[in-house]
């Protein structure tokens, strides 16, 4: 499925988080959004996810206009910074909860769900802890555990919120390794923000940088690389040296 | 609305007995009275009626219990210190002006009268009103500005000074501040002031409702305490009155009127009696002649001219209470 | 420990200290026992004495007096009310604390700081004055009189004045028990729940009330302390009709001053029961929560 953004603005008080932001995400491509902290990326994967509403500007999936409609209709999977998972939940109820609180004629039954998870977890290979709870993982299965509840429940797109940013740099290699054949193999479409430019650029099919609200260049990323689109993009990428 | 309604009657109708209630709204030192007359009409009304009847007591300062009643506690009938609380009912219409007139003896089905209670052999020699005016003597007494006991206290000593210093008012202002010099607290109420004496030990006299002073030797035995029955006191007579606004909405008027009636027969008489009152039947108070002290006894009315001149000469912002405790 | 002890290979056997080494934030020992001992007597003194007190006095009459004072009728409607009240009083204030304080971390709103300092009124005012508001709103001097009267409502020296008085006593307990476990644990488990198709409801039961049990129940105890043990709003609006309007707190004054020291006390041991109970209960939950992986 594809997102649509067109024209999107959000103020907060007197700051401007996103200013004119119009975007298209092609169905099965894996996109990032980089920029410095505070460039409006994260709060443009909040909108599209429906958890914050912005200012003027409308979002589609596919065609169809969700701009109103709230998260928990829009079927967005998300990935939080800080995983977001359920700290009285064990691993199993944490990726069977989107499929537990679905209205009674759409719930799987409960053997569906228990395929449903076991299938996740040998995805995230963590069958063995699925009994366990979050506080008593490591921050990689705790990120694994968080995307394969955000996977549950099928989502149209997937958005990831700096999912590797908190952890050391061996797991965050290995994990960005891992979503890249995951989505190789799935081909789900997928956003996700990151200020991590070595990560965005090994990672994601096309790039889209963003500073003070505002899309600065979108492309592949040997595209932006070689032909960066302003002096602040040359600058963020640090490219003045290798030029 | 409806619903509301509905649920609060539920929730006001919580505990509430079947039959016939009543409501009796009375002052502090009447607890113990009045849980053994209650009992007794309500064995006299069955007889009589075949009716079965609670009657439920409330018991506080006298002053702040007719507040009460103005306020809304739903009083069927009250028997307080003073007529002064029961006038303040009057005022705001809840009972007819001449409300005293609808019983016998003023409405006022039994006496007290006001005397003292000291530690046991009395070891300061208190006899008389004069010996709480010496120094070195600490009198426990409450603050007549909140409680209706103090002010018989005060108003009996008043009434031994006049008579004694042959109304010479400034004399007798000296004489009633010396006493008041001597208290070292003042309670809010009777009962409190009673505690401070018995319980706390503090002061060497309590000037206390008679009632009050025998239930304390009847509670704490008379090997710690004795009580002194001064030459002159004030004749206390606590007034009862059917509330005829709140009676008139329960529709318990007769019963009402039948609960304070019975308080002048013979065992209304003879409970008042047993729990230190002085009954007004002749017949039943000779039979308790002899646990009450001889004291010749003044009435308001003769010596102050009513409780509401009474009132306003001694109680009220400036009076004689006023400017006696300020020097 | 470990951390401040000084590298003693580099220091003079001579040098070393006799006793363990001291923090520098530490107290020389005559400092530390005069603080010990302060804690531990005012402790006795003001707290335990009086606790031993009350089970001595309530037990001076025997046993079996004990439990007459209890059985007593009058005793008895004092326990129910007090139960009663407290069992409207508390679910209530619940259901109040928990909107209150969602609407306080969840949204932002004009005069959210307002209502916020406006929960803790009944802390700041006195017990009185807060029973003597629904004496002036629903005695007879209030514009609601006629109406209450007409439907034969009782409020004010009835059990409903005694419930709302109540209410009224304990309401910040909970709200102030939950606004700042909740704006510490912040949305995002809330949010994460909502992206996988969660509702309001579905958000509230499944997330969010799990996340705050331990500090809601918390909360809901304390203000049922506090609902049962209640004496200054309740008593303006009691009217202190004995076996009606008394509650256990009003009933133990009033044994009190009827010279049946040993009822008095028996109540009082009941409701000291009922307070040590709680605090069980308080520390069983504190340890619970405290107990739970984090």
């Amino acid at each position: 499925m594809s997102i649509r953004i067109d024209g999107l603005n959000k103020n907060f008080e007197d700051f401007t988080a996103l200013k004119d932001v119009s975007l298209e995400v092609h169905t099965g491509k894996l996109v990032a959004l980089l920029g410095p902290s505070g460039s409006g990326k994260t709060t443009l994967l909040r909108v599209i996810a429906g958890l914050e509403f912005a200012d003027s500007g409308r979002v589609f999936f596919n065609d169809k206009d969700v701009t109103e409609h709230s998260a928990y209709e829009r079927r967005a999977g998300f990935v939080f910074q800080h995983y977001a998972l359920f700290q009285h939940l064990s691993v199993f109820d944490n990726i069977a909860f989107g499929l537990e609180v679905r209205p009674r004629a759409t719930r799987p039954s409960k053997d569906e769900i228990r395929e449903r998870v076991h299938c996740l977890l040998q995805l995230i290979q963590l069958e063995d802890l699925a009994k366990r709870f979050p506080s008593q993982l490591s921050g990689g299965q705790r990120q694994r555990v968080a995307l394969a509840r955000a996977l549950a429940i099928e989502p149209h797109v997937l958005l990831l919120d700096e999912p590797f940013g908190a952890l050391d740099a061996k797991v965050r290699k290995e994990l960005r390794a891992w979503l890249r054949r995951f989505h190789n193999e799935t081909h789900i479409t997928s956003l996700f923000v990151t200020h991590d430019q070595e990560e965005a650029f090994e990672v994601a099919d096309e790039v889209v940088i963003l500073n003070h609200g505002s899309i600065q260049q979108i492309g592949a990323p040997k595209k932006i690389q070689t032909e960066p689109a302003n002096a602040f993009v040359q600058d963020f990428l640090g490219l003045d040296f290798e030029i | 609305m409806k619903k509301i309604a509905a649920v609060l009657a539920l929730l006001a109708s919580i505990g509430l007995a079947s039959g016939a209630e009543l409501l009796n709204v009375s002052y502090d030192p009447t607890r113990e009275l009045y849980t053994e007359y209650n009992a007794a009409f309500a064995k006299y009304w069955k007889s009589k009626t075949g009716q079965d009847v609670t009657v439920n007591q409330s018991h506080g300062g006298s002053g702040k219990q007719a507040r009460s009643v103005l306020d809304g506690l739903e009083a069927d009938v009250v028997t307080l210190a003073l007529a002064y609380d029961i006038d303040a009912l009057a005022e705001k219409k809840l009972l007819p002006d001449d409300w005293q007139k609808a019983f016998p003896e003023n409405s006022s089905p039994y006496t007290s009268t006001i005397v003292f209670l000291v530690r046991k052999g009395n070891p300061k020699g208190i006899k008389d009103w004069d010996d709480l005016a010496k120094p070195g003597i600490a009198v426990i007494t409450p603050n007549p500005k909140t409680s209706g006991g103090a002010r018989w206290n005060y108003l009996g000593a008043w009434a031994y000074a006049e008579q004694k210093l042959n109304k010479d008012e400034a004399k007798v202002k000296d004489f009633i501040g010396k006493i008041y010099k001597n208290a070292p607290v003042l309670d809010s109420g009777a009962r409190g002031a009673t505690t401070t004496f018995v319980q706390r030990g503090l002061g060497d006299v309590l000037i206390a409702w008679e009632n009050e002073a025998y239930l304390a030797l009847k509670e704490f035995g008379p090997e710690k305490f004795e009580i002194v029955t001064p030459s002159i006191s004030i004749l206390a007579e606590p007034p009862v009155a059917v509330v005829d606004v709140v009676a008139k909405r329960h529709k318990t008027e007769d019963l009402a009127k039948a609960y304070l009636n019975y308080l002048y027969s013979e065992e209304g008489q003879d409970i008042a009696g047993k729990n230190f009152y002085r009954p007004r039947d002749p017949k039943v108070a000779a039979k308790y002649a002899s646990q009450f002290g001889k004291v010749s006894l003044v009435t308001i009315d003769d010596v102050f001219g009513g409780w509401k001149k009474a009132q306003a000469t001694h109680f009220a912002d400036g009076g004689t209470f006023d400017q006696i405790y300020a020097k | 420990m470990a951390g401040v002890v000084p590298d003693l290979t580099l220091i003079r056997p001579a040098v070393r200290p006799a006793v363990r080494p001291r923090r520098a934030t530490e107290e020389g020992p005559f400092i530390r026992w005069t603080l010990i001992v302060i804690t531990v007597l005012f402790f006795a003194a003001f707290l335990v004495l009086p606790l031993v007190t009350v089970f001595v006095e309530a037990f001076r009459k025997g046993t079996e007096y004990y439990f007459k004072a209890l059985s007593d009728p009058i005793a008895w409607s004092a326990i129910k009310l007090t139960l009663v009240t407290a069992a409207i009083a508390v679910p209530l204030n619940t259901v109040f604390g928990l909107a209150a304080a969602w609407a306080i971390t969840r949204f932002s709103f004009r005069g959210r700081q307002f209502l916020s300092t406006l929960i803790d009124l009944p802390l700041w005012v006195s017990p009185v004055i807060g029973g003597l508001i629904y004496v002036l709103l629903f005695g007879t001097q209030s514009p609601f009189s006629p109406w209450l009267i007409a439907h034969h409502i009782k409020i004010v020296y009835a059990t409903p004045g005694i419930i709302i008085a109540t209410v009224f006593v304990t309401f910040p307990f909970v709200a102030r028990g939950l606004i700042p476990l909740m704006q510490n644990q912040g949305v995002a488990e809330e949010e994460a729940a909502l992206t996988l198709g969660a509702h309001g409801w579905q958000v509230f039961f499944r997330v969010t009330i799990p996340k705050i049990k331990w500090g809601l129940l918390y909360s809901v105890i304390l203000s049922n302390a506090r609902a049962m043990g209640e004496f200054g709003a309740v008593s303006v609006v009691s009217g202190h009709i004995r076996g009606l309007t008394n509650t256990i707190p009003l009933q133990i004054e009033i044994l009190y001053n009827e010279y049946s020291f040993a009822a008095a006390f028996a109540l009082a041991s009941l409701l000291s029961l009922l307070g040590l109970a709680t605090l069980a209960l308080k520390t069983y939950i504190e340890w619970r929560a405290g107990g739970r992986p984090s």
